[in-house]
């Protein structure tokens, strides 16, 4: 009887024991070493090459859903901007063109108070959500006020001094895209412009972003959770970045097993 | 001091897992809720970017471009009622076209050109040598596999033959990164599952955490008895 209801809860108890693992595992965190690989530190480089007062222009289009993937490595890469702008007074203008998911993920960093301490203006502007994607992306290139001539709370575009002398891709002096979709129309409409790119998207396109950095078309990418670890182990600004690394690393252990004894449970179901 | 979303992601999370427990009116009033607050969004933000990226500019009498884009959108419209529907097909082709021809003027330079570079197999360094020449190998077989099996059985003819069997070496190709990406999807999937548990355990969170694990259990007992 016992055994009948084991296999009737199979799958839940699966999944609630995964629960539990990651629960432990967030609660008490295991430092894990961390190896820092090459588009990681040609990210980070990137960033720290940014000429004092030189304008970043950085497409936040990670959707809302992945806010504890790609959205963690988004944070980690503004912080960095962030202290830049600090530092080093370079700027950042942040918009998104890509779909309604991806401005509210940028929406809630916005809203997370990662720019509290800039002057809105003069350190950073926000354009918001201006739809069109790839068509978007290239009136953006040479000229911004076709596309749009207000920022995200209303103010004309030539009142913020930020926004005085920059409307074309090549004013900027760099280029930053967070994705989650498909990275081609950002390679279509940015690449060949002169300005560096870096790319933040999915552990699943880390190879198309090596052909991309093998080819020089951009500069470096980082992807979530093992590489935003990486990440923030160079800039020392820590993060949920390093926590789901381990979470992660840790509840593979488990996952392993799961499937391992899956498998023989089910080969032994077969057999009888 | 706690604020409202420290109460109201925990009770959201907790809500979208108890259908671990099993299938509870909880769940039910999640999964729609999901469906009605990312209606809300999108139609809040379709607003608001109609408004900063349309109605503002032509109320600076910015006419061009922007009154296009508004002629453009009131065409979609007509697409409600059968008389006018063809007529919102203008818009939609125009602006698959001007989308189409952008996107291939720019796949031209960054995804054709810039990527058509010759790897060396006799470098110094021999797993890069090793890389390269799988490149090679593996762009022939997936050429082959696309172009040369476009019907049952391939092309007739020799040399047709080459490209037809490398074809098939792709297919273990496909398979090995097609576990890549499964493989990959999990790892990001364990942290879609393990990112919101960050909201129970801290504080209001698993207070709500034991309410939740008492309703379960009373629950449970209920049922029970019941039986």
């Amino acid at each position: 009887m016992a055994s009948i209801k084991l296999k009737e809860y199979q799958d839940q108890l699966a999944a609630l024991f995964l629960i539990i693992v990651t629960i432990t595992f967030l609660i008490i965190p295991v430092k894990l070493p961390v190896k820092v690989t090459d588009p990681t530190i040609a990210f980070y480089d990137t960033i720290e090459a940014i000429p004092a007062g030189g304008v970043v222009l950085y497409e936040e289009a990670t959707m809302i859903m992945n806010w504890f993937t790609n959205g963690q490595t988004s944070i980690s890469a503004l912080r960095h901007i962030v202290e830049r702008i600090k530092s080093d007074g370079i700027k950042l203008v942040l918009y998104c063109c890509f779909d309604v998911s991806g401005f509210l993920g940028m929406q809630k960093m916005v809203g997370s108070g990662l720019f509290d301490e800039l002057n809105y203006g003069e350190d950073w502007v926000y354009l918001g959500y201006i739809p069109g994607w790839e068509t978007t992306l290239a009136a953006m290139r040479e000229d911004i006020r076709s596309v749009i001539t207000v920022d995200y709370y209303g103010t004309p575009l030539d009142d913020l001094p930020l926004m005085r002398g920059v409307n074309k891709l090549t004013d900027f002096s760099l280029l930053v895209m967070a994705s989650n979709t498909s990275l081609d129309p950002w390679m279509r409409q940015w690449f060949g412009k002169g300005v560096p790119i870096l790319m933040i998207h999915g552990i699943g396109a880390a190879p198309t972003l090596h052909v991309f950095v093998e080819n020089k078309q951009i500069e470096g990418y980082v992807t979530p959770i093992k590489q935003t670890a990486e990440y923030e182990s160079l800039t020392g600004i820590i993060g949920l970045g390093t926590l789901f690394s381990s979470v992660q690393a840790l509840s593979m252990i488990y996952v392993i097993m799961v499937v391992i004894a899956a498998n023989i449970v089910y080969w032994g179901r077969k057999e009888k | 001091m706690i604020e409202l979303a420290d109460i109201v992601w925990p009770v959201f999370v907790l809500m979208a897992w108890s259908v671990i427990y099993r299938p509870n009116p909880f769940w039910k009033i999640i999964q729609n809720m999901v469906v009605g607050l990312s209606l809300a969004a999108l139609l809040s933000a379709a607003l608001d970017a109609t408004h900063s990226t349309l109605i503002t500019p032509i109320l600076q009498m910015r006419l061009y471009p922007f009154a296009i884009g508004l002629i453009l959108g009131l065409m979609a419209l007509l697409s409600q009622t059968e008389k006018t529907k063809p007529v919102s097909y203008w818009s939609t082709s125009l602006l698959a076209g001007v989308g189409t021809g952008l996107a291939a003027s720019g796949a031209v330079g960054s995804m054709i050109l810039a990527q058509a570079v010759s790897l060396k197999w006799t470098g110094p360094d021999m797993i890069q040598n090793i890389n390269n020449f799988l490149s090679w190998i593996v762009t022939l077989c997936t050429v082959g596999y696309f172009i040369f099996t476009i019907k049952r059985g391939g092309a007739k003819g020799t040399l047709w033959g080459v490209f037809r069997n490398l074809g098939k070496i792709s297919r273990p190709v496909f398979m090995i990164f097609a576990g890549y990406s499964v493989g990959t999807g999990f790892l990001t999937e364990v942290i879609w599952m393990a990112g919101p548990n960050t909201y129970l355990i801290k504080f209001p969170g698993y207070y709500i955490v034991a309410i939740g694990v008492i309703i379960v259990i009373a629950d449970a007992l209920y049922r029970r008895s019941k039986k």
